[in-house]
């Protein structure tokens, strides 16, 4: 029953995201003809309107938009490899592209922030209210406040133009399986270290509070008393049941995270997809911004959902509960 | 009664005061599954009395009332209640320091000694463009041969009124909506519901940006579309603290005592939900501040040539190996400022929302 329940809720909210999207082409002032022809004439006009069914009602243009969606075909960019007369490049191939590197970056920096958040948290944990379990709160707190905006052109200045450490914006990324594995990951480092710092502080703090509580359990209890070391108490008994509030804050995590990454591809000129949407915003390239919407959100509602799964597999208590009832 | 930060000085009034009996027998009378009518009736009395004679301290309601020390405790030998803002600490205080200062600049931004924001001035133009702080301009000189001190302080208007002004329209609908769906529940609450998490499933700045490009970007969208980011979170914050107060005694026995739904939800509940609206209000005015800062270093937040904390940064990092005064002038603002904002709402939130993690 759960599980259907959650289905239904996932294919409204779904049905909705996209509705709202669509909805967007109504905020434009006039026909969005107008804003395509741009004055090109009647012949664009007409051509246009019926190519994108303009003409008809506004649930059958949904429902056709609708039906492309779903069937992967996104339509074509009004800019991109357009001109009076040619269609532009497919929306759907400008993504293909972009997409991988988008994806690269959040994996790596959410990797980068795991291996640096872990250990500060369980040392934090065992000496909670310590001198460094207070320091590093302070500092969480204060990260939080800086926006990816300023973190990026700050590490750029540091690490590319002042000690030249990694290469800076604009660099040729070759790709991950082409062979050149480490230059690959080189370039990244700074993009996905500036991604990294957001989510260090929420994690740290969250695994440090769940840690505290879980130490107290009487199972650490037990297994100190059999005398296994401290680092194994911490990494084998108590780190795993201290992860679910980090879980699910990881999957709200990529909503901001995909915020970061439209700034962070910004800054460093990578060719993903927060550029992609970035470059079609400030060239009023309506269908692509839809698209991207569309796809971007779709993407974010799965992946939590993909989580909230998660926890079968990490907590047997659960997956007993669940079983039985 | 919901649980209390450590911190608060009220608990330890709670469990030492001879009052302690007509709190825990309120908690009593709350379990009962189905109170006849009398019993309402007497419940509602008891508890108004309660809260007029100044022995029941309800934490998260009406902010005054819980400032000043209660008349009659005193004579009866119980410890003195400390005044509420002696527990903010001088961080807070300072933080307070930093919003007030930014707001007298941006709002006399027109009546200090300052270049012309927008436009070259001629003791920049002498020297080379984006030249480091000289004489005249403590901070430099933009890459346009414009005052760097100038245009930060000038950029503080657009932050802080977006900011502001976003969250009060977010406040004002989503706060409404909330009270509503989270008092009358019923499809009205499941609709609102869905459709708030609909909100939410966008990430931020796309949704953001994909509405700028469809709406445009004058001073009054951006304030709208960040308000339309806002009003979901804001909904859940009134909604769920409504349902928990909504379940309260003096709810029901105003009910019970001839109130109209309408005058409940204003008079009882409204109130209530006010002081943790406001706390998460304010954490919202940062991220409010920070996603105006970010549409701006996209380029698309208020056109030029007005000038805001996000559009310097951009200029600020497109060559970094002049001198940087134009890239952390207004970075070290836009840090100052939400990090002041973010530290005000948090010591907020801990005096005076019970509910720690209702998001």
């Amino acid at each position: 029953m759960i599980w259907l329940r959650r289905a239904i809720q996932l294919v409204v909210t779904v049905l909705l995201v996209t509705l709202l999207t669509f909805l967007l082409t109504s905020l434009l002032p006039g026909s969005p003809v107008y804003e395509i022809c741009q004055g090109a004439g009647n012949a664009c006009v007409k051509q246009v309107t019926a190519l994108d069914g303009l003409n008809k009602p506004f649930v059958v243009q949904y429902l056709l938009w609708l039906k492309h969606l779903l069937t992967g075909n996104l339509g074509y960019s009004y800019t991109e490899g357009a001109s009076f007369g040619a269609q532009g490049v497919p929306i759907a191939s400008l993504i293909k592209t972009a997409y991988p590197i988008t994806l690269e970056e959040i994996v790596f920096s959410q990797v980068m922030a795991l291996m640096v958040a872990v250990p500060l948290a369980m040392y934090a944990a065992l000496r909670p209210n310590r001198l460094f379990d207070r320091l590093s709160t302070t500092v969480s707190f204060a990260t939080l406040s800086v926006p990816t905006f300023i973190v990026a052109p700050l590490l750029v200045l540091i690490f590319a133009v002042t000690f030249h450490v990694f290469p800076g914006p604009a660099a040729q990324i070759p790709s991950l399986f082409s062979g050149q594995f480490l230059t690959n990951l080189h370039t990244m480092f700074l993009p996905a270290a500036v991604l990294a710092i957001g989510s260090v502080a929420v994690y740290q703090r969250l695994l440090r509070a769940d840690m505290v509580a879980t130490l107290e359990e009487d199972f650490i209890l037990m297994a100190r008393a059999k005398g296994l070391t401290t680092a194994r108490i911490l990494t084998r008994h108590a780190l795993r049941p201290s992860t679910f509030t980090l879980m699910t804050v990881a999957g709200i995590q990529v909503g901001g995270l995909i915020t970061g990454a439209v700034i962070v591809e910004s800054v460093f000129q990578l060719n993903g997809l927060g550029l992609l949407l970035t470059h079609s915003v400030a060239q009023h390239d309506y269908p692509t911004i839809q698209a991207i919407t569309v796809i971007v959100a779709v993407a974010y509602i799965v992946i939590n959902l993909l989580i909230d799964s998660l926890y079968l597999v990490i907590d047997p208590r659960i997956r007993r509960a669940r079983a039985t009832s | 009664m919901p649980e209390r930060p450590a911190d608060d000085p009220i608990p330890s009034f709670a469990s030492e005061a001879p009052a302690d009996d007509v709190e825990s027998e309120s908690a009593l009378l709350t379990r009962p599954g189905e109170p006849s009518g009398v019993d309402l009736v007497d419940e509602g009395v008891l508890r108004m009395a309660e809260q007029q004679s100044g022995l029941f301290i309800d934490l998260a309601s009406d902010f005054d009332t819980q400032a000043g020390v209660q008349p009659g405790r005193a004579a009866r030998g119980i410890p003195r209640v400390r005044s509420r803002w002696k527990g903010f600490g001088w961080g807070f205080w300072v933080a307070i320091g930093w919003v007030v200062f930014i707001v007298l600049l941006a709002i006399f931004a027109n009546l200090l000694p300052l270049p012309d924001p927008n436009t070259a001035s001629n003791s920049c133009l002498s020297v080379a463009p984006g030249a480091g702080p000289g004489a005249g301009h403590i901070f430099g000189c933009d890459d346009n041969s414009r005052d760097v001190l100038s245009r930060a302080i000038f950029g503080t208007r657009v932050s802080l009124i977006v900011g502001f002004a976003s969250i009060s329209i977010g406040l004002l609908v989503g706060g409404t909506l909330g009270l509503i769906a989270g008092y009358f529940r019923g499809p009205f609450d499941e609709v609102m519901n869905v459709l708030a998490n609909t909100f939410l499933s966008f990430p931020y700045l796309v949704l953001a940006l994909s509405v700028v490009a469809f709406l445009g970007n004058s001073l009054f969208d951006v304030t709208l579309i960040i308000a339309i980011l806002a009003w979901p979170l804001l909904f859940r914050v009134v909604r769920a603290s409504t349902i928990e107060y909504g379940e309260r005694d003096y709810v029901l026995a105003a009910r019970a005592l001839g109130s109209t739904r309408f005058r409940v939800v204003v008079k009882q509940l409204l109130p209530d939900v006010v002081p943790s609206a406001v706390t998460y209000g304010l954490v919202g005015v940062g991220l409010a501040i920070v996603y105006e800062g970010a549409l701006s270093f996209l380029g698309q937040s208020v056109p030029d040539p007005t000038s805001t904390w996000g559009k310097m940064i951009a200029e600020g990092s497109q060559n970094l190996t002049q001198p940087v005064a134009q890239l952390l002038v207004p970075s070290v603002a836009m840090f100052l400022t939400i990090l002041a904002v973010n530290y005000i709402g948090d010591r907020l939130r801990g005096v005076l929302d019970t509910r720690e993690g209702a998001l």
